[in-house]
């Protein structure tokens, strides 16, 4: 089982979700996987059923925060999710406004943050290759 | 039987070979992401390694079934075996993943279960009626009969829209170019994803595999049109098929009921015009 599990590592699918905001954190990532990079085998994915991460970008509101939890209970086990800029790391700016924003983590539990506004681009590719392997180690000691 | 034994193993290898060399070459590409040269197959093998999910539970044994007629379907065309046996596998495949679709207790997978069935009315009409018409000329439905006829006799010249008619639905079939019903997970909007939505884990992998194995009957089947030897016809067919794969990425995508339309209209029209066509010269 294990050797089937370290396939996970191989291939990456991400659904990326954006909560709401500038949406640079999602084209920062774009172009992430677009350019050159030493790490492969990551794609993004529209089908949750497909999804080893959940990469959130932006400020989580009432609204989103529905969408986010009904995508997070698709998400077949082991899953990861990845808090990616600082919106949805802390509400940056935005989170002394008086409409109810979230973060990631009050939400979702988070394997990863990237913070930055905007991330940089490979710092973003490593957070979602070490959340997967941690999400992967667990998923390995829960069979054992 | 020995050589139907080969065809057999030999297209259930070449159909995922076909999807690595695309994804190789797209990996290329500048502006696509880097991808391992075992991309699909890893993708692949991650799903069985994933949990299913509990309250999908009667779907994932449909997947089974499925892959199974797939299976039958395969190999009935590579005895060449009478063609409704393998329209009816093909039938039966195609609805037990619709049965699993509707069963998965999903908004999203009734949604797709809908999208599923216009897909296949298209595909059963069009396969039908060019059956009809291969059977107007050939005089059989052996599919052995009918390649032995197509060695001999032209019968891409007789058949020419019927020939179109069944790359159409070999286009719908395998989700590609202006034929794509955004059921296969590609599309990036989740309203716009996947027939497959209800299946998880390990009964995804199964339902992927279900559709190398379909599109390999496909091919085999749409191969008999051509005049040439089979293994050559399959050759220049699957090469064909890598094409249509390789310029999906540079295609626009339209709404799937416009693509319905669009099915219908080339596929059913197509295959229609020729049977008249038959039938008045």
């Amino acid at each position: 089982m294990s050797w089937l599990l370290n396939n996970g590592l191989r291939s990456i699918s991400i659904l990326v979700v954006q909560a709401g905001g500038c949406r640079g954190c999602a084209l920062q990532f774009s172009m992430g996987m677009s350019l050159e990079n030493e790490i492969k085998g990551i794609s993004v994915t529209g089908n949750p059923k497909h999804a080893d991460a959940l990469l959130v970008t932006g400020c989580i509101n009432e609204k989103s925060r529905e969408a986010i939890l009904q995508l997070y209970e698709q998400m077949p086990e082991p899953k990861a999710v990845i808090a990616a800029g600082a919106c949805s790391c802390s509400g940056s700016l935005f989170r002394t406004s008086e409409n109810n924003l979230y973060t990631t983590e009050d939400i979702l539990p988070v394997d990863a943050w990237i913070r930055g506004c905007t991330p940089d681009m490979h710092e973003m590719l490593e957070a979602v290759v070490r959340a997967i392997g941690a999400s992967l180690e667990k998923e390995g000691s829960r069979k054992i | 039987m020995l050589q139907s034994l080969i065809w057999f193993l030999v297209i259930m290898i070449v159909v995922p070979v076909l999807y690595l060399i695309e994804n190789f070459i797209r990996s290329m590409m500048p502006g696509y992401n880097k991808s391992y040269l075992l991309q699909p197959i890893y993708r692949l093998m991650k799903l069985f390694g994933k949990r299913g999910m509990k309250t999908n539970d009667p779907a994932h044994w449909f997947s089974i079934v499925s892959c199974w007629f797939a299976i039958c379907a395969l190999f009935f065309t590579v005895r060449g075996e009478n063609i409704l046996f393998i329209f009816t596998s093909l039938v039966m495949m195609e609805l037990f993943i619709l049965a699993g679709s509707w069963n998965a207790r999903e908004p999203f997978g009734s949604m797709a279960a809908q999208r599923g069935i216009a897909r296949f009315f298209i595909c059963a009409f069009t396969f039908m009626v060019s059956a009809a018409s291969l059977y107007q000329v050939t005089g059989t439905l052996s599919l052995k009969e009918m390649m032995a006829y197509s060695w001999m006799h032209y019968l891409l010249l007789k058949l020419p829209l019927a020939f179109l008619a069944m790359i159409v639905v070999l286009l719908i079939r395998g989700s590609l170019l202006f034929f794509d019903f955004n059921i296969t997970g590609k599309a990036l909007n989740i309203l716009d994803s996947a027939l497959y939505t209800p299946y998880s884990g390990w009964s995804l992998g199964i339902t992927q595999i279900t559709r190398w194995v379909e599109i390999g009957v496909w091919l085999k089947l749409i191969s008999v049109f051509l005049p040439w030897k089979p293994w050559f016809s399959f050759t220049v067919l699957a090469i064909c098929y890598l094409a249509f794969l390789l310029t999906d990425g540079f295609i626009p995508k339209a709404r799937w009921k416009k693509v319905a339309r669009n099915a219908f209209l080339w596929g059913g029209g197509m295959s229609v015009m020729n049977f008249i066509w038959l039938y008045l010269f």
